[in-house]
């Protein structure tokens, strides 16, 4: 790959001052409070105590445990209070289960366009007067309400350097890698002062195609910088459970989302 | 994409150090071999080889590793290829073939392949 074969423009977006309005736009309430943790499990208190035959023993067996006969009063309150209370445990680990679950059942619907692992926009329509050009494209995802911040760099490649090949055949767009070895901080992810996304040459050649793939990077890209902000230096595993393929319900899923939601306006003309 | 590229990629501003590095784990994965070849050629620049004499320390703890959102696998034989190379410089050691390092240990491998590539010369 030499430097005269791939085409670079950068984006020379000017600074605004809506910063985090427009995050906030952008970013579902869940990562810009730093709650959300992908899919990782919850916290073991929430889920260990008791597992699923024991709840069920509790509920109908009213024989069971210390509350039968030949104990005396005391120890028949005791052990009512000792259930009640393994009882609210239980109940709190089965809210804790669905609270799990569900987005995996949600998941197993079958989706209007797509799969979660990929655009749910495709096929877009290209346009009719060719091909846009880096500051062209950023400028049409400004004016359908993508956030674009001074910090990103966006270049693209005209496909012969083969990194997005090597990456897989379906990849439009890629920023970063981690390990879950190491934590990081915003910095780590910058190039010169700014995070460079690595563009698919061929997504210039549609509009649509721009607004997704830029709605879905900036999405993403948008959240981790809200989370940097806010905790300074963020674990490499947990980034990875965050931008990883193959997560439901993660950051990467959420942001197809994103990307999906902007070429639907564009679609419909509702700018 | 070849070694060469990524270095390229990543001397113009195209790759963050953790991108090349998480490249290069991808490419000794499929090619083991190569590993003396990368070790070398990253060493381009010192911060960046010392860098990822670290990086290959922590492979063999077989973390996991993104590029893009996608999972890049840490191959078994590279694991075997680092470690199979660690016991060598253990082997080096104890012969005498390297002194007791005062560089941090994960330097020792590339003392080592300097040793056996220049054993008149010593190391700098």
């Amino acid at each position: 790959m030499s430097t005269t074969s791939r085409a670079i423009a950068e984006t020379t977006a000017s600074a605004h001052d809506r910063r985090r309005i427009a995050v906030a736009a952008l970013v579902s309430p869940r990562t810009v409070d730093g709650a959300y943790r992908g899919d990782s499990p919850p916290p073991p208190r929430e889920l260990a105590p008791i597992d699923r035959p024991g709840i069920r023993s509790l509920t109908a067996d009213p024989n069971a445990g210390g509350a039968g006969r030949g104990c005396s009063g005391a120890a028949r309150i005791a052990s009512g209070g000792m259930r009640l209370k393994r009882l609210w445990v239980a109940l709190g680990a089965s809210v804790a289960l669905l609270r799990r679950e569900l987005p995996l059942l949600a998941r197993r619907r079958p989706r209007a366009h797509g799969t979660a692992q990929g655009s749910l926009s495709k096929p877009w329509r290209r346009n009719a007067d060719g091909r846009r050009t880096i500051l062209q494209a950023v400028e049409l995802a400004k004016r359908w309400g993508i956030v674009v911040e001074d910090d990103v760099r966006i270049v693209a490649s005209d496909g012969a350097d083969g990194y997005l090949d090597s990456l897989g055949a379906e990849v439009d767009a890629a920023y970063a890698g981690f390990t879950s070895q190491r934590s990081y901080t915003w910095d780590d992810l910058l190039i010169q002062g700014r995070i460079v996304v690595k563009l698919r040459s061929a997504v210039l050649d549609s509009d649509e195609g721009i607004l997704d793939v830029l709605g879905h990077e900036m999405h993403e890209i948008n959240a981790l910088r809200s989370m940097f902000e806010q905790r300074g230096r963020i674990p490499g595993a947990e980034l990875i459970a965050l931008a990883e393929v193959g997560r439901p319900g993660n950051l990467h899923d959420q942001a197809w989302d994103a990307g999906a939601r902007v070429v639907r306006s564009f679609r419909g003309g509702d700018q | 994409m070849t070694l060469a590229a990524l270095i390229e990629a990543y001397r113009d501003g195209y790759l963050t150090r953790d991108e090349l590095f998480a490249s290069v784990t991808r490419l000794l994965s499929a090619d083991p071999g190569a590993l003396r070849t990368a070790r070398a050629a990253l060493n381009f620049d010192p911060v960046v080889g010392s860098e990822f004499e670290s990086w290959l320390q922590e492979l063999r703890d077989r973390p996991q590793i993104i590029l893009g959102g996608r999972p890049v696998p840490v191959a078994s034989a590279l694991i075997d290829a680092l470690a199979a190379e660690q016991s060598v410089v253990r082997q080096s050691v104890a012969e005498g073939w390297v002194l007791t390092p005062k560089r941090p240990l994960h330097v020792i491998p590339a003392i080592d392949i300097a040793n056996r590539a220049a054993p008149i010369s010593g190391v700098p």
